[in-house]
C-alpha cells in the first residue's frame, strides 16, 4: 500500500456516472452525454449514514409489531417476526426457523452493523484494511435485495390465504416497517462510495 | 456538435477553472432520520396513549381464558383483551385485562366480570357460541357510575340480567330453598315476572338469600304487602273429591319456581325499591299464615296460662291483623323471679304507621307510646271458643290508667291488661262470693216466719170477715139506737115541759124540729142504710161462699209453693253455687232414680 498510483481525483479526472467517459475535472459535463460530473458522489457518507439510521428506526417496529394477523376460527393470533422464528423452530421446523432468521432479523442488522462500519472507515474512525471494506460493501449491496423476503412471504400469504372465517390472513403493521426498512437500507448502500475508502488511505498515506 | 465545442474548451484554458466545492455541508438527507424518528415518536405515544387501562380480574374458575386471546366484550363488542393470566397465593387466578382506552370509561367498581362459557341449566342453555370461538370474558358495566378501580372480583356465575335493563332488584330470604336457584322464574298468576339472578348462603344467619329480578312492566304488582312462596311444583291432593294432581309446567318442576301475590284484603302496601327484602314461604300456606318479619318487637308479660297461644298465631287490633307472635318462651328474658310469661311479638311496622300513626298528631319517636298512654292494652282473646285458639289482641280500655311502654332488657314492654274471658271469670267469682256471704239460711228462716206471720194474717182476716155479720147487725142496732133516740127527742120535743121552754126556745126547737122534718134529714138515715146495704154487699165476695174467697185462698197457696220453690233454690245454690249460672245439673236430676 505504501505507493499506488495517483488516483483520478488526484489527476483531475472524473468518470461520468453515465457512460463512464473519463473527464477532465476541470469539465462541468460530461464530454460525451452531458451528466453534470461529480469527482464522488455526493455527501456520500452523511446520506449513507441518515438512511442508516432512519433504517435503524424501522427496524424496531418491524421487529416488536406484529408482521401478520392470523385469523383463525374467529380468534386473532398477532405473529411477529421472532415469534414465528421461535415457533418453527418449537416445532421442530430449524430450517425454515434459521431461513426466517437469517433474512429478516441477522442480514438487516448486518448489513446496517456493515453500513455503519463502512461509513466509519470512510471517515478514518476506524481502520479496516481498504480491500476488505471495498469487498464488504459489494456484499452488502449484493445480499440487499434479498431482505424483501419477508415482504414477499406475507404478501402472498395476504393474498392466498383469505378463507371467510375459518382462517384469513392480513398485514400487520411491521410488514410495512420491514418494507421501509430494506429500502432505506438499500439506499443507504446505493449512496455510499467506496472510492471514498481509498480517498481516506491516500490521505492516511500522506499524514504518515 | 457537442465533441467540437469540448475540444473548443480544451484548447482554450483561459475559460474559467471549474469549481470543485469541498464546502463541507449537511446533506438534505438527514430529514430522512429525523422524518422516521418523528413518525415512530408519534407512532410510540399513540400506542402509549391508545393502550387503554389495565385491570386484574380475579376468578376463582378461569375456565377457557387464554392469553393474548381471550377477549373482553360488553354486549358482544369487544372492548378489550386478556393480557396475561397469574395465580394468586389462593390459587385463584387473576387475569390482566387491558380495556380499550374508548371503553376504559365503562370499567368502575359497579362493573361485573364472568366468563362465557356454554352453560346447560335448567333455564336454558347460554353461551352456545363460545364452543368454537372460545370462552370470552363478559362484563356488564353497572346502571351507576361508580369509583374508579382496577381490581375487580369477578362473577362464578354470570349475572341473569344485565343491571341496565330497567327493573326491581329485591332480596328473598329463605331457610329452606329447595331447587330454586339462579334462572328460576317468578310467576304472578302464572305470568313469569321476573328471574332469580343470584344465590347465596349466608352461613353466619344460615339463610340463602336469593336476588330477584322483577321485570320492569311487572313493578306494579310489587309492593310491600306482596309475599313469595315457592311453587311445589308436583301437587296431590286428596279429598272428598277424589284425587287432584296439579302438574306445574316442566319448566318450573325442572327448575323450580317462585309464586309471587299480593294477598287480596290487605291493602295495597307502599312501593318498594331495590334491595327491598322479602321473606320466601315454603308454601302458600305458610305464605297466608304470614310473617312480619320487618317489624317492630314487642315483648308481652302475661299473667295466665298461654294455652292455645301458638307461635306466629296473629296479633289484631280491634280484629284487624298488625302482627304475629314471633316466641313464647322464657328464655325470652333473663329475669326470672316474675311468675309471667313473656312473648314476643312483631308487629307490621307498616300497619302500626296506619293505625298509630307517628308524630302526625303527637311527637312519638316510637310506635304505641301514646296509645298505650290512652289506654292501649294487649290481651290473649280466644280466637275460637271450639279449638280455644288464642290471639293477641290490642284494644283501648277506657278504665285503665296510662301506662308507658317500658323497656325491659332491651324490649319494649306493652302493657296487659287480663284477657276478656278472665276478667269475666273474675266477676263471676265476686258475685258468687257475694252470694256466698249473703247468709241465705238467715233469710229463708226469716222469710218463713214473714209466711207465717202472712198466712196468720190473712186468717184473721178470714175470720174478721166471717164475723162480718156482727158488725152489720151492730150498725143496725145503731140505727135503730138512733131512731128511738130521735123519737124520744119527738117525744120530748112534743111533750108539755118542753111549751115551756120560752117561745124563742120553742120556737129554735121548733125550727130544728122544721130541720130534722127536713126532706134532706128524712135522707140521712136511708143514705146510711144504703151505704150499710153497699158495704154488705162490698164484703159480700169475702164471705165463704163470694167469689173472691177462693181466689185469696188461692194466692195464698202459690205464696207458699213460691216459698218452697226459693228454699230449694237456696238449697241448690249453696251445694253448687256454679248452678246459678250453668243450671241444675241434668244428671243430677236422673241420677236418684231407684230402679
Amino acid at each position: 500500500m505504501s505507493s499506488l498510483s495517483p488516483s483520478a481525483k488526484e489527476l483531475s479526472m472524473s468518470i461520468c456516472h453515465t457512460c463512464g467517459r473519463a473527464n477532465s475535472a476541470e469539465n462541468h459535463q460530461c464530454e460525451r452525454c452531458g451528466t453534470s460530473l461529480h469527482m464522488r458522489k455526493t455527501d456520500s457518507v452523511q446520506r449513507c449514514l441518515a438512511y442508516s439510521v432512519a433504517s435503524i428506526i424501522a427496524y424496531i417496529p418491524a421487529n416488536i409489531w406484529p408482521i401478520m394477523n392470523v385469523d383463525e376460527l374467529g380468534s386473532i393470533s398477532h405473529k411477529t417476526i421472532l415469534g414465528g422464528v421461535v415457533e418453527f423452530w418449537g416445532s421442530g421446523v430449524y430450517i425454515v426457523s434459521i431461513i426466517i432468521f437469517t433474512a429478516s432479523v441477522m442480514i438487516p442488522g448486518l448489513k446496517l452493523l456493515s453500513l455503519f462500519s463502512l461509513c466509519a472507515v470512510a471517515k478514518g474512525w476506524l481502520k479496516i484494511d481498504a480491500k476488505r471494506a471495498t469487498k464488504l460493501y459489494y456484499l452488502t449491496e449484493l445480499v440487499g435485495r434479498w431482505s424483501m423476503l419477508d415482504v414477499f412471504v406475507v404478501a402472498i400469504l395476504v393474498g392466498l390465504i383469505q378463507i371467510g372465517d375459518l382462517m384469513s390472513i392480513t398485514a400487520g403493521p411491521a410488514a410495512i416497517a420491514f418494507a421501509l426498512m430494506v429500502i432505506l437500507t438499500m439506499l443507504a448502500a446505493h449512496s455510499f462510495d467506496p472510492r471514498v475508502i481509498w480517498d481516506q488511505v491516500r490521505k492516511n498515506e500522506k499524514d504518515s | 456538435m457537442k465533441t467540437e465545442d469540448t475540444e473548443e474548451t480544451k484548447n482554450q484554458p483561459a475559460i474559467a477553472k471549474p469549481k470543485v466545492s469541498k464546502k463541507r455541508r449537511i446533506s438534505i438527507v438527514w430529514l430522512v432520520p429525523i422524518l422516521g424518528i418523528l413518525l415512530g415518536g408519534w407512532l410510540l405515544i399513540n400506542h402509549f396513549n391508545d393502550k387503554g387501562k389495565l385491570i386484574h380480574v380475579t376468578f376463582k374458575h378461569g375456565d377457557g381464558i387464554v392469553s393474548e386471546k381471550t377477549k373482553i366484550r360488553c354486549s358482544s363488542v369487544i372492548i378489550g383483551k386478556v393480557e396475561g393470566i397469574r395465580l394468586n397465593e389462593d390459587l385463584d387466578m387473576i387475569v390482566d385485562i387491558r380495556i380499550g382506552k374508548e371503553f376504559s370509561r365503562m370499567i368502575d367498581a359497579n362493573t361485573r366480570f364472568w366468563v362465557v362459557r356454554p352453560r346447560v341449566t335448567g333455564a336454558g342453555i347460554s353461551g352456545l357460541g363460545t364452543i368454537l370461538s372460545g370462552s370470552y370474558i363478559a362484563i356488564d358495566p353497572g346502571a351507576e357510575k361508580g369509583k374508579r378501580q382496577s381490581k375487580f372480583i369477578g362473577l362464578e356465575q354470570p349475572p341473569v340480567t344485565a343491571s341496565s335493563v330497567p327493573g326491581l332488584r329485591l332480596h328473598l330470604f329463605s331457610s329452606d330453598p329447595g331447587s330454586i336457584g339462579i334462572g328460576s322464574t317468578l310467576l304472578y298468576q302464572g305470568n313469569a315476572v321476573g328471574k332469580i339472578e343470584s344465590r347465596e348462603f349466608d352461613t353466619k344467619e344460615r339463610v340463602t338469600i336469593f336476588g330477584v329480578f322483577i321485570e320492569k312492566e311487572y313493578i306494579e304488582l310489587i309492593s310491600s304487602e306482596t309475599r313469595f312462596w315457592r311453587d311445589s311444583g308436583l301437587e296431590l291432593d286428596v279429598g272428598a273429591n277424589g284425587f287432584k294432581l296439579d302438574l306445574p309446567s316442566i319448566g318450573s318442576l325442572l327448575s323450580g319456581s317462585i309464586r309471587v301475590d299480593t294477598p287480596l284484603g290487605n291493602d295495597a302496601g307502599v312501593n318498594v325499591e331495590d334491595g327491598y327484602s322479602f321473606n320466601l314461604y315454603n308454601s302458600k300456606a305458610e305464605s297466608d299464615a304470614s310473617c312480619f318479619d320487618f317489624a317492630e318487637r314487642f315483648l308481652l308479660l302475661v299473667d295466665q296460662s298461654v294455652r292455645g297461644l301458638s307461635k306466629s298465631a296473629p296479633v289484631e287490633y280491634r280484629g284487624l291483623r298488625i302482627g304475629r307472635v314471633s316466641e313464647i318462651s322464657y328464655d325470652l328474658i333473663k329475669e326470672t323471679s316474675t311468675k309471667k310469661i313473656p312473648i314476643l311479638l312483631h308487629l307490621d311496622r307498616g300497619l302500626l304507621e296506619k293505625h298509630f300513626p307517628l308524630g302526625i298528631d303527637n311527637d312519638d319517636e316510637e310506635y304505641l307510646v301514646s296509645a298505650t298512654k290512652n289506654g292501649l292494652r294487649a290481651t290473649l282473646k280466644s280466637s275460637s271458643l271450639l279449638t280455644g285458639q288464642l290471639v293477641v289482641d290490642l284494644d283501648f280500655y277506657s278504665d285503665m290508667e296510662s301506662q308507658p311502654i317500658t323497656t325491659l332488657e332491651g324490649y319494649k314492654l306493652l302493657p296487659t291488661v287480663e284477657s276478656g274471658l278472665a276478667r269475666m271469670e273474675d266477676r263471676i267469682a265476686a258475685v258468687l262470693n257475694k252470694i256466698n256471704n249473703l247468709k241465705i239460711e238467715d233469710l229463708i228462716a226469716d222469710l218463713r216466719v214473714t209466711s207465717q206471720e202472712g198466712s196468720a194474717a190473712i186468717k184473721n182476716l178470714g175470720t174478721m170477715l166471717n164475723e162480718e155479720g156482727g158488725i152489720v147487725a151492730q150498725t143496725k142496732d145503731t140505727i135503730s139506737e138512733v131512731k128511738l133516740t130521735l123519737t124520744a127527742l119527738k117525744k120530748i120535743i112534743e111533750s108539755e115541759d118542753v111549751n115551756k121552754i120560752p117561745a124563742d126556745f120553742r120556737a129554735s126547737l121548733k125550727s130544728l124540729t122544721a130541720i130534722l122534718n127536713d126532706h134532706d134529714m128524712k135522707k140521712i138515715p136511708k143514705d146510711i142504710r144504703n151505704t150499710l146495704g153497699e158495704l154488705n154487699g162490698a164484703v159480700k165476695p169475702f164471705s165463704p161462699d163470694g167469689n173472691l174467697h177462693g181466689d185469696l185462698l188461692r194466692t195464698l197457696e202459690e205464696i207458699r209453693s213460691t216459698v218452697r220453690a226459693l228454699e230449694r233454690t237456696a238449697k241448690t245454690i249453696e251445694a253448687k253455687p256454679n248452678s246459678l249460672l250453668f243450671g241444675k245439673d241434668k244428671s243430677s236430676k236422673s241420677a236418684p232414680k231407684a230402679k
